[in-house]
């Protein structure tokens, strides 16, 4: 009896190690470029995936360093067309601007 | 996008909106969604600037985005700077200050952020010129 309930103690520890050393991974790769947490997230067979609180994960790992209040990273970035570049400095003292991330999937 | 499309269409007489075409997180040769397979969103990872900037265009036109896009750098180094995959709103505000950030997307996406932050600086900015 107290063999038995060992055994499943031990089970049990190393079914949570498991699920822990997986979070730990997924968290890692998506602080990544995302081809990194592509990549990872492809590797993993869909029986694991159900498992991996998405939201929650990503929600922390993608919080980021910038705050409200702190000065926005400047940068100079081109149209598709290559026709304008475009430097977020070049806005300030004249209009809020709203900066949408995104791709296309 | 519809959302944003309206706020762009409110408020682009009193403020900037761009849309940042970041790194694709779903290409084909990494990671496949079936609702993007279904919706024939099937493509590889652009391998130059050049390609990337193409996949841009078609993305701005075929998601019927309204205001215009940029082309992040090929190092990624401005999704980088602003956390921004899988998607991200920010709103700066005329000192260069971030005034707004959403969540990660696409959890964290929420247009009526944007919205009531530019109602908050709109509204200050028209108070300040009602003063003068």
């Amino acid at each position: 009896m107290k063999k038995a309930l060992l055994s499943a103690a031990l089970v049990l520890a190393l079914a949570a190690g498991g699920y822990a050393v997986l979070l730990g991974h997924f968290y890692g790769v998506m602080k990544q470029p995302p081809v990194e947490f592509a990549q990872a997230w492809a590797d993993t067979p869909s029986q694991l995936k159900r498992w991996v609180p998405l939201e929650l994960l990503l929600t922390r790992a993608r919080s980021g360093s910038l705050s409200v209040g702190e000065r926005a990273p400047d940068f100079a970035l081109d149209t598709p067309d290559k026709a304008r570049t475009v430097r977020l400095a070049d806005f300030a003292g004249k209009r809020p601007v709203v900066l949408v991330f995104g791709s296309y999937t | 996008m519809p959302a944003l499309n309206k706020l762009y269409n409110e408020y682009r007489d009193q403020a900037e909106f761009w849309m940042i075409y970041i790194a694709e997180a779903h290409a084909s040769d990494v990671w496949q969604l079936g609702v993007n397979k279904r919706d024939e969103v099937v493509f590889a990872s652009p391998e130059t600037i050049e390609e990337r900037a193409e996949l841009a265009a078609v993305c701005v036109r075929d998601l019927g985005i309204e205001f215009p896009a940029i082309v992040d750098d090929f190092d990624d180094r401005v999704e980088q700077a602003y956390t921004a995959w899988p998607d991200r709103l920010y709103v700066v505000d005329v000192e260069g200050r971030i005034a707004y950030k959403s969540g990660a997307g696409p959890y964290g996406f929420s247009p009526q952020g944007v919205e009531e932050t530019l109602e908050q600086l709109v509204g200050g900015l028209q108070e300040i010129s009602a003063v003068r």
